[in-house]
Parts: structure tokens; sequence; C-alpha cells
């Protein structure tokens, strides 16, 4: 009978030592819960012929002339939630030499699409800063339509160290 | 609900330029902008997509200069851009949300002449 008490008090013993073990280190490896990376990270993954589609929308079959548009970005970003980006389109703001639109890229986002500007004759200087965000190290690209129907384009790498989810 | 807004959003430039001068523009609006991509940590909700959408610009009635807006603008969204001063008036700013919720900014831009003189949008003679 003492036996037997024993061995159901050690079998107890184990037992509640191996339930604590679990609860504490269930945050740990062996019992991590299954779908916590997935939670922390929804993405959707960025997709290549996706963008190339969406450039060759803009610029179809058209001349790309050089020396139009140029890109101010940091070679080495830190957080890649807030990027600084600025781009000047050289020409004189005069009746048909405007940019009509401005497309700004990121290459190898999700949404590959940042930001669309528009301008007019009335700003007499085509210059625009802001902040996007970058998932990870890539491309960023900026392609220029004219009101008179060229094109300008200029690409940029840009390293990213802690990337954003947009 | 409308002064709350007004707090939110900041426009800055130059008060007083002369007639000819490019005047930086710098706006800032307080926005979180959610990309529908995020989930919560416990939960694992999607937290659902409300981003500003577009940035009108009017300068005396005339829009001057536009902004279409994707997931890629990072919170609080700065921009900067630019005008010609011809004569003084108003510069007013709309931002866009994705309920299309709209908020105002604005602000007088006074244009002075050579001789010192503010050039006013309309001419009268007396």
């Amino acid at each position: 009978m003492e036996k037997l008490k024993r061995n159901t008090l050690k079998k107890l013993l184990v037992l509640l030592v191996s339930s604590i073990a679990k609860v504490s280190y269930s945050n740990g490896n062996p019992y991590r819960d299954r779908f916590q990376s997935y939670r922390q990270t929804f993405r959707i993954e960025p997709n290549p012929i996706e963008t190339e589609r969406i450039i060759n929308n803009i610029i179809g079959e058209k001349k790309i002339t050089k020396n139009l548009v140029d890109l101010q970005v940091p070679d080495t970003v830190e957080d890649g939630n807030v990027v600084p980006l600025t781009f000047k389109i050289n020409c004189s703001m005069k009746k048909d030499d405007y940019p009509k639109k401005v497309h700004v890229l990121a290459l190898e986002n999700p949404f590959p699409e940042v930001a669309i500007y528009e301008f007019f004759p009335e700003n007499g200087n085509a210059e625009v800063s802001f902040r996007c965000r970058m998932r990870t190290s890539s491309f960023i690209m900026v392609i220029a339509e004219m009101n008179d129907g060229r094109i300008g384009r200029e690409k940029k790498y840009v390293d990213v160290m802690l990337g954003a989810c947009s | 609900m409308f002064l709350k807004m007004e707090k939110l959003r900041r426009l800055k430039y130059k008060k007083i330029v002369k007639v000819g001068e490019n005047v930086k523009i710098k706006t800032l609006a307080e926005h979180e902008m959610e990309t529908g991509v995020r989930r919560d940590n416990i939960t694992g909700v999607i937290y659902p997509r409300l981003i500003i959408q577009s940035v009108i610009a009017k300068y005396n009635g005339k829009i001057v200069f536009k902004a279409n807006w994707f997931s890629g603008v990072s919170a609080n969204p700065y921009l900067a851009f630019y005008i010609t001063a011809k004569e003084s008036g108003l510069i007013e700013i709309e931002w866009k949300d994705d309920h299309a919720t709209t908020s105002y900014k604005r602000g007088y831009l006074k244009v002075i002449n050579e001789k010192g003189n503010e050039v006013l949008p309309v001419k009268y003679d007396l």
C-alpha cells in the first residue's frame, strides 16, 4: 500500500512539474503557438510581373529622354517606415514644358505604386518632397510624363535595415 | 469635430513674398495611414485599410497641385511643393480620406511689389 501511495505521489509531482513547464515554456521553442509568426506578419508576396505590367502601362512604346529627373534618396535607411524622398524635374515651367504626371514606384513592395503627382504651370518649380514606406531594400523608380509626350525615368537603389509592412 | 480636425493638419510657408518668387509650401497631416496588410498580434484580426487618398492645393480658387496617394506613403504624411507668387490671395489645401471625409486648412499669402505695395487680386481705380 505504501509503495502504491509513493508511486502515485511521484506521478502527480511529475505531472505538476511538466504542466508548469508547459506554461512557462509556451513562449519558447517547443510549445510555440503555430500561428504566431503568421499573425505577426501578414504579407502578400511582391509580384514582379505586376510591377512590369504597371511600368509598361505608363511608358508604353515611347522613347525615354535622359537627364530629365533628379532623384535624391539616402543610400541606406534604418527604418523602412520613413524613407525621405525628393525629386526634381529639369524643365522651364512655361506654356508646354511642364510635367503632367509623375509616378513614384517602389519595386518589390506588395503594392508597388506609391504616389502620383500632377503639376500645373502655376507652380514654378517641379520639385516635391515626401516620405514613403519600403518593405525591403530595393529600387525606387520615378517616371515623369511631360505635357508634350516626352518621358523621363530614373532608378536608385536603397538599402533598408528594418522593413515596413506596406 | 471640425475644430479637432483643424488641429491635426498643418500648413507652413513664408508669409510675405515678392512678385515672381517661388514659395515653398509645406504641409503635414497627422494621420495613421493603415495599409490594410497589418494584423493584430493577439487576435489576428486585420486592421482595415484607411489612408489619405488625395491632396488638392488651390491658390485663389484655382487648382495648382494634386497628389494621389496609395498605401506606400508613410504615416503622418509630409508634403512640400512650390508655387509662384503672382498676387496676394488665399491658399487652400484639402485632404480626402478613404471614407471621403475631407479636411481643410487655409492661409493668406501676402505678395509685395518692388515699391513695397501689396499686389491685390482685384484691380480697381479710384
